[in-house]
């Protein structure tokens, strides 16, 4: 059996009915869709961070000179493992050496440091935040940060490695020696901060940064670091890179 | 006399000393404005450079223009495109080299107010190879030798802008610096008034061109702080630079760069030879 012409026309226009519909209905919630999809990507591979490392020569040590002697330094450590070694289970262990001179140069202080890093994978799979080389192939493993105190004041600090597990490619080093605190300046000290500096150190207190009390405020600006640059030329005594850190989203599949 | 006589006699007499006032001292806002330029003369502006800078100026190109056309001192082969040292009508001062160069062109629109920013931007032409140069020649602000005042990052019709899309145009590869200048005192954030160099691309995601750039950056100047907008400091983003926009917009041109610099490091920059030359490296790299 086959349709007269008016049929063919009638079905033809009840479709286009429907799709005309469908698609008033519908494209709202499309076009919905694809910005959001964009805007994912882009979250994806937005940067949050970018911080200045020091990979340390494995046979040699690296020192680090404070602007003015300190009791508290903090260290900022990590290794980078070969890409193949990415999701070793057993992770990777490393062990420095940490001396403190005074400004005499007289050692005050030697201990040796034994650290365990997990790898790159586990770090990914189970952490908020993953850190990474642009211009590298290396991975970066597991990040460790200790206090290291000092009594009388260190003037200098040194780093060796003194034993590395195969597979690890470097060690890189962060250093911050504590700044000195004046009570009686913390309040100054903490509005000259931005408002999101402000809200940044607020962030584990119940309140906003400007209902905090004098007390409060002390107790978070006693609690801040100046970075401190390595001793030597760069090349030659350390490396200099730049690593780079985003926040783990949602839909970031491991190994990305 | 009354006393309501006597309060309208002192508001009078207020109103014609306000009035004096204002005509001895003009604020700067009222100062002379130069010439932001228009769209025929972009256009134009835009085919003289291209010339210029993939070929040979044409002198009477220039001269509609108001920019005079001489050979350069000898130190370096090309020519100087530049108004009558007398004129001040901020047109700005152009340097391209002629022959064998790199696709870089280091500019300062903020001349004078940014100080060192000029003398940087001339040496940093001189010592790296460096394709064109380009800076301001009437001040931000108004002053006594030159009435005129102009803010070239701001304007997107100025010849300055010009130059910039016809270097883009001309070398699609290279890169446009502008070089500025901040002070640390003024900005808001710690990490902000604690940064030596802060680097922007004049968007809100900095391509993989700006963190080549500012990894290099980074690495040739550590400890010393180098960031980058936004994702080190909310602090200037240059989202408002005419240049930025308009090579982004007109030829898609991805190699702009904002670089700030702290008042320290900029006079460090003038009288360490090694330390300019850091810079230098890092600017040569990113064409290479």
């Amino acid at each position: 059996m086959s349709l007269t012409f008016f049929f063919r026309v009638l079905i033809f226009l009840t479709v286009a009915a429907a799709a005309t519909q469908a698609t008033w209905q519908y494209s709202p919630a499309l076009l919905q869709y694809l910005v959001e999809a964009r805007n994912s990507t882009m979250q994806l591979a937005r940067f949050d961070s970018r911080s200045l490392v020091y990979r340390m020569d494995m046979d040699r040590p690296i020192s680090f000179t404070y602007s003015n002697p300190v009791n508290l330094t903090k260290v900022i450590v990590q290794p980078s493992v070969r890409e193949d070694l990415r999701g070793l289970e057993e992770g990777f262990v490393y062990g420095l050496r940490i001396r403190l001179f005074d400004s005499d140069g007289t050692l005050i202080k030697e201990r040796d440091k034994y650290v365990f890093s997990r790898s790159p994978n586990e770090v990914f799979a189970s952490g908020d935040v993953w850190r990474f080389f642009r211009d590298r192939s290396e991975v970066v493993a597991g990040q460790d940060e200790f206090l290291i105190e000092s009594d009388p004041q260190a003037a200098m600090i040194e780093f060796s490695i003194i034993e590395a597990q195969p597979g690890i490619v470097g060690v890189e080093l962060r250093v911050y020696e504590h700044r000195p605190f004046q009570e009686s300046q913390s309040r100054s000290t903490f509005n000259r901060r931005s408002d999101a500096e402000r809200r940044a150190l607020a962030q584990a207190n119940a309140f906003p940064p400007e209902l905090l009390t004098d007390g409060e405020i002390a107790n978070l600006t006693r609690n801040m670091w100046r970075p401190v640059g390595p001793n030597g030329i760069e090349g030659r005594d350390y490396l200099a890179l730049v690593l780079y850190e985003g926040t783990r989203l949602p839909g970031l599949e491991e190994g990305q | 006399m009354t006393r309501r006589a006597k309060v309208i006699l002192h508001l009078l007499a207020a109103g014609f000393g306000a009035g004096v006032a204002a005509l001895a001292f003009a604020p700067l806002g009222k100062a002379v404005r130069a010439d932001g330029g228009d769209s025929e003369s972009f256009a134009a502006a835009r085919v003289m450079f291209r010339q210029a800078l993939t070929d040979a100026p044409d002198p009477d190109a220039a001269a509609r223009l108001g920019l005079h056309i001489r050979q350069s001192d000898g130190e370096w082969d090309g020519v100087v495109l530049s108004e009558e040292d007398s004129d001040c009508a901020g047109r700005g001062a152009y340097l391209i080299r002629q022959g064998t160069s790199l696709p870089l062109a280091i500019t300062a629109p903020h001349r004078g107010s940014d100080l060192h920013s000029g003398t940087i931007a001339a040496t940093l032409f001189a010592e790296t190879g460096a394709a064109a140069a380009a800076w301001n020649s009437a001040p931000r602000n108004a002053r006594d030798a030159c009435g005129a005042a102009i803010d070239l990052a701001r304007q997107d019709k100025h010849h300055f802008t010009a130059f910039s899309l016809a270097f883009a145009e001309a070398f699609p590869a290279g890169r446009v610096v502008q070089l500025h200048g901040f002070d640390g005192n003024k900005r808001n954030s710690e990490a902000a008034r604690n940064a030596e160099i802060i680097v922007s691309d004049g968007t809100g995601e900095p391509g993989d061109k700006l963190l080549d750039l500012a990894d290099c950056l980074s690495r040739r100047f550590a400890p010393r702080p180098v960031l980058v907008y936004p994702i080190d400091t909310g602090e200037l983003g240059a989202l408002g630079n005419a240049q930025a926009q308009v090579l982004r917009e007109e030829a898609r041109f991805d190699g702009f760069v904002h670089l700030e610099m702290s008042s320290r490091f900029r006079a460090e920059l003038v009288q360490d030879t090694a330390l300019r030359a850091r810079l230098g490296q890092c600017l040569v790299e990113s064409v290479q």
